[in-house]
């Protein structure tokens, strides 16, 4: 298995979803939940390293690690 | 333009005080139910340790000032934003409770009536000027909640809570020095200061859950230099990626962020933070995240302030060594 995981920010801490990169299904529903959080003002970064990470605009299967942060607000 | 429904600060507080424990839960969700008919707005809190909370919201006043209705989000955030500042308050009270009781332990007793009526009036006059000090820095303001979009909605928060520093091992000191220095309210008053640094946010945001979550997902997210800079003091530097200007996050949810000179002096602090009402570690995560990834865009929805922190004087300092 080739584990991904896209990890949410929510007020749990975070929700964590894990999904084989060979499976088309786990795919899909992955990049769905992608669009969903991008569109609804979430910033997707993915882990380049420990402790980088770069903004991804689009889903990429091969990401190993991405996290959503919500949309930012002044304080 | 659509009206839009006002609900004061106070009215929201008011409401929200009714399900307050020690210290308050944190607001979980915010339900609304039906009210065109009835001519009222029924809303239902629920809080994190399980309690639910239900109220009415004036009739009066949303028949004259609303058309539509409130939208359920902005109720829940503005709950939220209310319930932070209840829980800033509770934590400002026992800091000074505390800090006030630790600094009595401290006083050698003496028979002297007259010394002892002195110095419990120092004592009291101290915290009431803490209080009367930190209230007047940050006065309670009008939140207005729009429904229309154009409108925006407005928070205002205080956003300024007491830490709870233990002060360890201090020096005694006798009753009749301190009623023997003229500045000894000053001096109680920096003490106290000192043991209370301002400026540090609700870390108590959320259950314990999300609060162990959410510090373990910034640990993994920190480069090693970053976490060992954290678990020595509580916050880390991270630098800009399109300026390269240094930032400080410090441990906290609002008012956190501290961009730093070449000195590592803080010049002036930043006030941004992720939607969803989150747990200060997915908090200093986001700071983190944004000013390294698009520090840009960061900045332009920071509202700047200035670092009026006062400092924390050193325990044994020579106020304590019987000199005025």
């Amino acid at each position: 298995m080739t584990k991904r995981t896209q990890i949410v920010m929510d007020h749990t801490g975070d929700s964590r979803h894990e999904f084989d990169a060979a499976d088309a299904a786990a795919v899909s529903a992955a990049e769905k939940r992608f669009e969903e959080l991008v569109g609804a003002g979430f910033t997707a970064a993915e882990r380049t390293g420990a402790g980088t990470s770069r903004v991804v605009r689009k889903f990429d299967a091969a990401a190993k690690e991405v996290i959503f942060v919500p949309r930012l607000q002044g304080g | 333009m659509h009206p839009v429904l006002r609900v004061t600060e106070r009215e929201l507080a008011c409401f929200i005080r009714r399900g307050r424990g020690d210290p308050p839960p944190a607001v979980r969700d915010v339900r609304l139910t039906s009210m065109v008919e009835q001519l009222a707005l029924h809303v239902g809190v629920e809080f994190y340790d399980g309690r639910d909370l239900h109220f009415v919201l004036d009739e009066r006043e949303l028949m004259r000032d609303r058309a539509a209705p409130i939208g359920a989000r902005e109720l829940l955030d503005g709950v939220r934003c209310i319930y932070s500042r209840l829980l800033e308050d509770a934590l400002i009270d026992r800091a000074l409770d505390r800090v006030c009781a630790s600094f009595r332990d401290r006083i050698v007793a003496e028979n002297d009536p007259h010394v002892a009526a002195q110095l419990s009036l120092i004592l009291w006059e101290t915290e009431q000027e803490l209080l009367r000090s930190h209230y007047s820095r940050h006065e309670p303001r009008v939140t207005v909640f729009g429904v229309d979009p154009g409108e925006g909605t407005s928070f205002d928060l205080r956003s300024c809570a007491i830490n709870w520093v233990d002060p360890g091992e201090a020096a005694p000191v006798t009753a009749t020095q301190i009623a023997q220095w003229n500045s000894g309210f000053e001096v109680i008053q920096r003490e106290v200061l000192g043991y209370a640094p301002i400026g540090f946010s609700e870390t108590l945001f959320g259950n314990e859950a999300a609060r162990t979550k959410g510090q373990q997902l910034l640990r993994e997210w920190l480069t090693p230099l970053q976490l060992a800079q954290y678990d020595r003091d509580r916050f880390f530097d991270v630098v800009g990626g399109t300026t390269g200007t240094r930032y400080r996050v410090r441990e906290g949810r609002q008012q956190n962020v501290f961009e730093l000179d070449s000195k590592s002096e803080q010049v002036c602090g930043l006030c941004f933070l992720p939607q969803g009402g989150l747990v200060a570690g997915d908090v200093m995560l986001a700071q983190k995240i944004a000013l390294e990834t698009d520090e840009l865009a960061a900045l332009r929805v920071a509202n700047r302030f200035m670092d009026s922190r006062p400092r924390r004087p050193p325990v044994n300092s020579s106020a304590w060594t019987g000199r005025p």
